[in-house]
């Protein structure tokens, strides 16, 4: 290096490649100990065969994915609609109207209701109570009901995501946006909603990967979907591997939109509250 | 004797039980120049909030050109369109650049089409020497910058009335003179204006009429040359002198 560098600048490389060595080291330690531990296991032959099958992996593979099409399918129909409904509910929630007070107090049950039962349990009710209802086709189809099942838990939690997104708008721009002859909807729709929904784009996005997950839950009610189609591989070849088949599958979405969000975050972060302390 | 654009009657305002205006009457001319001046909490802010209908007033009336417009109910928002407002944390839209600030409200609210909206709004930011600002965010800009985007954008909708609630104070004191100077401005082009301020000296060299409040009550009030020589009451005597003591005047 030349004589510009600093000594700032040599400590911190020499203390960077140190951690470096360090971080890789023990790494190496404990994926060392997994690869000799886990085959001295009594049963790890079994497992191997059942869980890690190469033949049993490719055979099931293309299913999988031609199963989480439809995975993606419901994901990509039921998105815009949590987000949508749970922008109305935070916006409801939120409004100062007197007169609206009986809708806020209807969005305070609702969400409260969606959220206090699991996920899974809804899809169950709304997924096979409705369709028992008996109207026709295609009102009665699982798959229909079993998404609005998933896009009204999942609204009720991005509906306070929304909602806390719009309290942290300070009050001042409320009182500016008014000031300048603006109507309450108008400080809302050019002023406050732009600003809150930039600040929740992360939790946003963790809603989200979790919703690509729990897509999967709707296959308890019927549709074939990745996860049914894997049980179903799994009857068939009596081997389970096609479940790790969907592992890899999942973790393919997944990893990069958590990456993303982890990096929205930061970036966030960043920008609101300075320099890391160290 | 002139036009009498606002005038507050015996107006009220409690947070609660805590009473913070106390029947504060006061007319202003059109074209005035008329300052409150006063220790802080005395309710300089919320007088101005109350005038442009940001706060409900519990009693009194405010007449904006003989017309009453704190009737409960009274749309509020044509009657800020024509009663602007700049704040002390000037409350910039930080999601919108520049122009993107200055032309929301001509276009949305009075449906003036944008590229007229632009061109005036340029006009205005060249007048306070801001015409290389408008693709900015506000964080871009000092904040002597910013506070004046934020008197350019409530210019914007052309109000009869602007209210400035202490403009400067949370500017650095090398920065306070290029926003004093377009409060000057504004003042020779015959603006009807009513601001709040720490500034003395720029009180008593500007004003019209100068307001004294303390605890909500309007403690004295007259013409500058009368308030900062020789004020009537205790009080507003021992406020000027406390100024005085701290060298601001
Ligand atoms: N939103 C509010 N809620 C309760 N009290 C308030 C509120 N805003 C102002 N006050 C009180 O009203 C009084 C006057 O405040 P303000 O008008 O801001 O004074 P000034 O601008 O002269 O410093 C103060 O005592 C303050 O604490
Ligand atoms: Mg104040």
């Amino acid at each position: 290096m030349d004589t510009t560098t600093s000594r700032r600048a040599v400590y911190e490389q020499k203390r960077k490649r140190r951690s470096i060595a360090v971080a890789t080291v023990s790494s190496l330690i404990v994926v060392t100990a997994i690869v000799i531990l886990v085959p001295k296991m009594p049963r790890w032959d079994r497992v191997r065969h059942s869980f890690f099958n190469g033949e049993r992996f490719r055979e099931s593979f293309p299913n999988l994915l031609h199963a989480f099409v439809l995975d993606i399918k419901i994901f990509a129909w039921s998105a815009p609609l949590i987000l949508i409904f749970a922008m109305l509910v935070a916006m409801a929630r939120n409004s100062r109207s007197s007169a609206l007070f009986p809708l806020r107090a209807l969005t305070i049950a609702y969400t409260d209701i969606m959220r206090g039962v699991p996920v899974i349990l809804w899809i169950y009710l709304i997924g096979f109570g409705v369709p028992g209802l008996g109207m026709d086709r295609p009102w009665n189809s699982p798959l229909l009901w079993g998404s609005v099942a998933l896009v009204l838990t999942y609204a009720s939690y991005v509906a306070e995501v929304f909602r806390a997104g719009i309290e942290s708008v300070h009050e001042s721009q409320r009182a500016a946006a008014r000031s300048l002859g603006l109507s309450n909807w108008q400080t809302m729709r050019f002023v406050v909603i732009p600003q809150a929904v930039r600040r929740v784009v992360p939790p946003l996005m963790n809603d989200l990967v979790s919703l690509q997950k729990d897509v999967a839950l709707v296959s308890l009610i019927g549709p074939i979907e990745i996860l049914r189609q894997a049980g179903i591989d799994k009857s068939k070849f009596a081997n389970f591997t096609p479940f790790i088949g969907a592992a890899v599958i999942f973790l393919c979405i997944t990893i990069p939109l958590t990456r993303t969000t982890d990096y929205l975050i930061e970036r966030e972060r960043r920008r609101t509250t300075g320099t890391k302390v160290r | 004797m002139s036009n009498i654009k606002l005038s507050l009657r015996r107006l009220s305002k409690s947070y609660g039980n805590h009473i913070v205006l106390h029947d504060v009457s006061l007319d202003i001319t059109e074209g005035s120049v008329v300052t409150l001046i006063g220790p802080s909490g005395s309710g300089k802010s919320t007088l101005l909030r109350c005038i442009n209908l940001l706060e409900p007033i519990e009693d009194g009336e405010i007449f904006l050109d003989d017309v009453d417009i704190s009737v409960p109910g009274f749309d509020a928002n044509p009657v800020r369109r024509r009663i602007g407002m700049v704040f002390q944390n000037f409350n910039l839209f930080p999601h919108m650049s520049v122009m993107e600030n200055i032309i929301l409200s001509p276009t949305r609210t009075l449906g003036i089409d944008k590229s007229i909206a632009r061109a005036k709004a340029t006009e205005l930011l060249e007048r306070f020497g801001l015409g290389d600002k408008a693709d900015a965010y506000p964080d871009q800009l000092s904040g002597g910058q910013q506070q004046r985007v934020a008197i350019v954008r409530a210019l914007a909708i052309e109000p009869e009335v602007l209210l400035l609630d202490e403009i400067t104070s949370s500017l650095d004191p090398e920065l306070v003179g290029e926003v004093l100077d377009v409060v000057r401005e504004l003042k020779a082009s015959g603006m009807t204006l009513i601001l709040a301020t720490h500034e003395m000296g720029f009180a008593r060299d500007t004003s019209d009429v100068v307001c004294v409040l303390d605890g909500g009550h309007i403690i004295e009030m007259g013409p500058p040359s009368q308030v900062f020589t020789a004020p009537q009451s205790e009080r507003a005597q021992q406020f000027l002198q406390s100024i005085i003591n701290s060298g601001r005047l």
